[in-house]
C-alpha cells in the first residue's frame, strides 16, 4: 500500500483544492478500512421503502442462437487444445474465438501447460442461457470444459470470454 | 473553472489545472479500475516464520504456514505491499498448496512443444530447466522462488489494478488464467493471521472480482427471505436485499458488482450475467437512468444506472437480487435459493445476497457502516 498511499495523499489534497472531493466515491472496495468512521453515524430513514417488486425472467436463447453458440464453443476448445503448437501458432488459432477480455487473459497462457488434447463429444447449453450471454459445456479428454460466450447483439458472432475446466 | 478571471490568472492557474486534471483522471482510473483491484490494508512488515499460528488457518497449517511467512517476507525487501503478499501466497496455494514440492506437472505427462518433460518445482512450480527462473536448488528455496515471483509481478506495470488471478497468471503463464481466483480468500486469511493485525483492520476487502453495488456508507432497509408486511397484496417473501444511502437515496450511482454481459433491460430492471453463469438484477430504476445497453460488456465497479423509485416501491432504493441458476462456481451453486427455503416460485434460483458476498470473503452490510432493517 505504500505506493498507493503516497499517491492518494497529494491526490486528495488536489481534489480538495479543486472542490471535487464530494464527487468521489466509487465502488465500495475502493476504500477498505478508511471509510467507516464517517458512516457509523449514518442517519436512519424514518420510513424505509416498501418493496414488492418481482423480477422479470430473462428470456432463454433461441434454438438457432444455442446451435451457433455450441458450434463456436466446440471450435474454441479445439483451438485451445493444441499444446503441440508454438505459442504464436496457438494464440493466433485461438484469437478468432475470443472476446477482447478473453484475448487479454489467454495471451499469457503457455500452451504447453494446456492439459486438453481433443474435444470428445457435443457441447451442451447450461441453464439460464440468454441471447447475448451463455455457457456451453464441452466434453474433452481432460474432462468437461465450460466456455462462457457473449456477443454484443443477436446479429453478432458468439465469442469466448473464458474456457475453463469444470474442476478449475 | 477560470471564468471571470484575468488572462494572467488563467495562465497561472493553467499549470496546476493540468496537474489536477491528470490527477483527476487518475482518480477516475482508480474508481473504474478499483473494481478489479483487491483493496488491501495493513502493513507488509517482516514476520517470524518460526512463530506462525499453531492452529490451521483456512485449512493450511504447519509447514504450509511457515512457507506463507517466507513468501510474505520475500516481498519486503522489494518494497512491495500487502496486496503483493496476498497474491504471492494465493499463487503458491494454487501451484503447490504451499508445500515445497520436489516434483511438478511432468509427472502428469506435461511436456514442452519439443516433447521434453517440463521441470516445474517448488512452491511456485518454476521451470528451473528453462534457465531464467534459477537453478534446481534455487527454485526449491522458498525465499529465492518467492523473490523471483515478486520481481516479475512488480515488473508488470498494471499489476495492482489487475484482478489478482490475472496478475498471478501473467507471471506464471498457467493454462487457466482464473485458476488462482478461488485461493484469494484463503490467502488473505493466512496473511492476516500471520501478520496478526486483524484487530487493527489488516486484510483485503475481497478479491476484486466482486464489488459493492453502491458507494460506501449505504444502509440495508430490507433483507432476504420471509417477512411480515401489513400492506394488502404485498409479497411476504423478499428474494433480494434493499439498499440505499440516507439521505440522498435518489439518483445514486449504481455499480456493476462483477464483470459480465448486460442480458436484460425492461420495466424497472437491469440484469447482468457473470461469466461464471449467475446473474445479478438491479431494480426500481427509470429506464432513462440506465447507462448501459443489452449486449454491453461491463466490468466490476463500472457505473451502470442511478437509483430510482419505479414500480411497487416506497422510496428510492436499489433492490439487488442474485440468481444462481446456470452458475459454474461451486461456491455459489452450493448456496441455498428460494426453493430450498420455502419461498414462492418468484424466488426460485435467488440466493441471499449477504451469503453471496460471504462466499467471496466480503460483508455486504458492514456493522460499522451499515444499518440493518
Amino acid at each position: 500500500m505504500k505506493r498507493a498511499a503516497a499517491a492518494v495523499v497529494p491526490l486528495l489534497t488536489a481534489l480538495t483544492l479543486a472542490g471535487c472531493v464530494g464527487t468521489a466515491g466509487g465502488p465500495g472496495t475502493a476504500t477498505p478500512s478508511s471509510s467507516p468512521s464517517v458512516t457509523s453515524t449514518n442517519p436512519a430513514n424514518p420510513t424505509p421503502p416498501v418493496d414488492n417488486a418481482t423480477a422479470d425472467p430473462v428470456p432463454e436463447a433461441g434454438t438457432d442462437s444455442q446451435a451457433a453458440a455450441i458450434d463456436t464453443a466446440e471450435k474454441a476448445v479445439a483451438a485451445f487444445a493444441r499444446p503441440d503448437l508454438s505459442y504464436d501458432e496457438w494464440i493466433n488459432g485461438l484469437y478468432p474465438y475470443l472476446t477482447q477480455a478473453g484475448a487479454a487473459a489467454y495471451e499469457d497462457t503457455d500452451p504447453a501447460r494446456v492439459p486438453v488434447r481433443q474435444v470428445t463429444g457435443a457441447g451442451t447449453i447450461l441453464p439460464a442461457s440468454t441471447e447475448v450471454a451463455l455457457i456451453v459445456q464441452v466434453p474433452t479428454d481432460a474432462g468437461p470444459y465450460n466456455v462462457s460466450l457473449s456477443r454484443p447483439s443477436t446479429e453478432a458472432a458468439w465469442l469466448a470470454d473464458r474456457i475453463r475446466p469444470t474442476e478449475g | 473553472m477560470a471564468e471571470g478571471k484575468s488572462t494572467a490568472g488563467v495562465l497561472i492557474v493553467a499549470t496546476p489545472l493540468v496537474v489536477v486534471a491528470s490527477i483527476f483522471a487518475l482518480v477516475l482510473l482508480f474508481m473504474t479500475a478499483g473494481g478489479s483491484a483487491a483493496a488491501c490494508s495493513g502493513g507488509a512488515g517482516t514476520v517470524d516464520p518460526a512463530k506462525v499460528p499453531t492452529e490451521p488457518v483456512a485449512g493450511y497449517s504447519g509447514e504450509q504456514l511457515t512457507n506463507a511467512a517466507l513468501i510474505m517476507n520475500a516481498a519486503v525487501p522489494l518494497g512491495l505491499d500487502r496486496q503483493a503478499q496476498v497474491i504471492g501466497v494465493m499463487t503458491a496455494m494454487g501451484e503447490s498448496s504451499l508445500r515445497n514440492i520436489g516434483y511438478g506437472d511432468d509427472i502428469n505427462g506435461v511436456v514442452n512443444p519439443d516433447g521434453t518433460p517440463t521441470c516445474s518445482l517448488g512452491l511456485f512450480q518454476q521451470q528451473w530447466c528453462l534457465g531464467s527462473w534459477g537453478t534446481r536448488d534455487q527454485v526449491m528455496d522458498p525465499t529465492y522462488a518467492a523473490t523471483q515471483f515478486f520481481t516479475r509481478l512488480a515488473a508488470l506495470p498494471d499489476w495492482q489494478t489487475l484482478e489478482p488471478t490475472i496478475a498471478a497468471h501473467k507471471v506464471q503463464r498457467n493454462a487457466d488464467p482464473y485458476h488462482y481466483e478461488k485461493f484469494f480468500d484463503a490467502a488473505n486469511q493466512v496473511v492476516t493471521a500471520i501478520a496478526g493485525d486483524a484487530a487493527s483492520g489488516g486484510g483485503c476487502a475481497g478479491n476484486g472480482s466482486i464489488v459493492y453495488p453502491l458507494g460506501p456508507g449505504f444502509n440495508m432497509t430490507d433483507d432476504y427471505g420471509p417477512r411480515v408486511i401489513d400492506i394488502p397484496g404485498a409479497s411476504s417473501w423478499h428474494p433480494a436485499v434493499d439498499l440505499q444511502h440516507w439521505p440522498n437515496n435518489c439518483k445514486d450511482q449504481i455499480y456493476s458488482i462483477s464483470d459480465g454481459t448486460v442480458t436484460y433491460i425492461g420495466g424497472i430492471q437491469l440484469t447482468i450475467k457473470s461469466p461464471d453463469g449467475w446473474s445479478a438484477s438491479y431494480l426500481h430504476m427509470k429506464l432513462s437512468d440506465i447507462s448501459v445497453a443489452v449486449g454491453d460488456t461491463v466490468t466490476a465497479g463500472e457505473p451502470i444506472a442511478l437509483t430510482g423509485n419505479e414500480g411497487p416501491s416506497g422510496g428510492c432504493h436499489l433492490d439487488l437480487r442474485i440468481n444462481k441458476e446456470g452458475t459454474t462456481d461451486p461456491a455459489i451453486a452450493s448456496l441455498k435459493a428460494g426453493e430450498d427455503l420455502g419461498g414462492p416460485s418468484t424466488s426460485y434460483g435467488f440466493v441471499n445476497p449477504e451469503e453471496f458476498y460471504q462466499a467471496f470473503g466480503m460483508v455486504l452490510c458492514q456493522p460499522e457502516s451499515c444499518r440493518r432493517p
